[in-house]
């Protein structure tokens, strides 16, 4: 009984342990899994990215240079930044926001399609 | 004979995370029969993964239930490389031994709060999720997300653990056995949780036999039955005694849960003391061919895992038994016979987890 006095004046006085949110936010850990966004300049319409979403929420046309994603779709597992040759896919820290409609987001690309030279992959 | 009444429990009820139904059957307070009603959640999983790409499958693996998102891809690649006869390099199998026991250690902190809420301790509930608040914090600082984290895949892990996630690691383990050192008494000691829990739900330990009793469920009365000594992964290196109760009712069971916490940070911590040098991945080629079956211990039991693969890129079958199904038997049999309003607290008592029952 006493010690439930004891932990009562205690939280009384202590600041929350909770954080005040939105005025005051954690920044995501370095390591964190956040939204994908695409290099549009680097990618050479391989395809492989939209082959290895598990989540089908790739969509690559090589005709259009347009490369898309639903990131309603996505479940950031991260396999098209493992496959793409290019490293034309990274992950950011930051996650996905909510949005008014639900629509893939079309990145285009200008000019025309790179080389691909495998072995200035690790150069840059 | 008296007069009987049925009362729908769920599909929604407030202790119920997720909607499973039981029609109790009740003489004036005393129920008399349950009767489960499940398929409130059935998303057809296993029917999926037969036409799903084998290495895709894993990721539908990790959301049959978020709360063991781990376990599941666990039990997913090590049944896959069974299959394919793949091994694992040691590092990776120190590193799936951590992360699991980070999984099991926030599961029986989510059920803790859960409990503690039930039975009506607000403050209790809040501090066992301000406890659970710092593993979710490890989980994604070492593994990148806090629920779905994807670090296990086929032929190892996706990540490594770097010096400075193994000292953050055991900085927060410190916190967290503080922590856990405040709540232990108060769930083992209170008089007003013993009142709601000590002899409540009994279930003696020739009954969690017969009725297949598992987890959790089945240590709580005095089976000393755990799949992780079964060696998997880092397991079998790591000497460790099956926590165990006597006293077959939902204080037991709580105090299972409770203790098992401390033996996971114990776990956590030799493993990173043992933590072997090397790679963390192999290389994956081919498909899978054959039959296996895989059992890994879930934070509620034994999860068992029947896989069919005929050479193609999809699985033939994919079989999954889940420990809730397995402890619902036992369930049905431990509230006959107790207080419709001890109903709430003896569900809990088993971890139900419905979406991994249904898939
Ligand atoms: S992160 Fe995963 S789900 Fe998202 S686009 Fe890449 S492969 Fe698809
Ligand atoms: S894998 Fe990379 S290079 Fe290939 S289509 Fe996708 S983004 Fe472009």
């Amino acid at each position: 009984m006493f010690e439930m006095l004891a932990t009562v004046l205690q939280n009384l006085v202590a600041k929350p342990a909770t954080r005040e949110y939105p005025a005051k936010r954690r920044e995501p850990f370095p390591t964190y899994r956040g939204r994908i966004e695409s290099l549009i300049e680097r990618c050479i319409f391989c395809l492989k990215c939209q082959a290895a979403c598990p989540a089908n929420c790739l969509v690559v046309n090589r005709k259009e240079q347009t490369w898309s994603v639903d990131q309603y779709r996505c479940i950031v597992c991260g396999m098209c930044v493992e496959v793409c040759p290019t490293e034309a896919i990274v992950m950011s820290r930051i996650y996905h926001g909510p949005a008014r409609h639900r629509e893939p987001i079309v990145t285009h690309q200008e000019g025309p399609i790179p080389k691909f030279n495998p072995r200035a992959k690790d150069v840059n | 004979m008296k007069r009987r009444t049925v009362i729908p429990f769920g599909p929604q009820h407030v202790v119920f995370p997720e909607p499973i139904q039981f029609r109790l059957i009740l003489e004036e307070e005393r129920v008399v029969d349950a009767i489960p009603a499940l398929g409130y959640m059935h998303r057809g999983i296993e029917q999926l993964a037969t036409v799903k790409d084998f290495t895709k499958t894993l990721y539908l693996a990790e959301r049959i239930c978020g709360i063991c998102s781990v376990m599941h891809t666990l039990a997913y690649a090590q049944a896959i490389e069974e299959l394919m006869g793949i091994e694992v390099p040691p590092r990776a199998k120190y590193l799936r031994t951590i992360w699991a026991e980070l999984g099991r250690l926030q599961s029986h902190l989510l059920w803790m709060g859960l409990a503690a809420d039930a039975i009506g301790y607000e403050s209790l509930f809040m501090q066992t999720w301000r406890a659970r608040e710092v593993v979710l914090e490890m989980i994604e600082f070492t593994e990148g997300s806090r629920i779905m984290t994807g670090s296990i895949t086929i032929g190892g892990t996706k990540r490594d653990l770097h010096a400075e996630s193994l000292e953050f690691l055991l900085h927060k383990l410190e916190h967290l056995e503080q922590a856990l050192n405040d709540i232990y008494p108060v769930f083992s000691d209170d008089p007003l949780i013993k009142q709601r829990t000590v002899g409540v739900g009994l279930l003696s330990k020739a009954d969690a036999i017969k009725l297949g009793a598992v987890g959790p469920t089945a240590r709580g009365s005095g089976i000393a039955e755990d799949m992780r000594l079964l060696g998997y992964a880092a397991y079998g290196e790591l000497d460790f005694q099956p926590v165990v109760e006597t006293s077959c009712d939902s204080y037991g069971r709580m105090l299972v849960r409770v203790k098992e916490c401390f033996q996971s940070i114990e776990l956590i911590r030799k493993a990173i003391a043992k933590l072997p040098p090397g790679e963390v991945l192999v290389k994956v080629k081919g498909r899978p061919e054959g039959e296996v079956i895989m059992r890994i211990e879930q934070p509620r039991g034994e999860l068992l895992y029947y896989l069919k693969a005929g050479g193609d890129k999809s699985l033939a079958r994919w079989r999954i038994r889940t420990p809730t199904l397995s402890n619902l038997p036992p369930l049905v049999h431990m509230v006959k016979g107790a207080r419709l309003a001890d109903v709430p607290l003896i569900t809990l008592s088993i971890d139900t987890c419905i979406a991994c029952v249904e898939r």
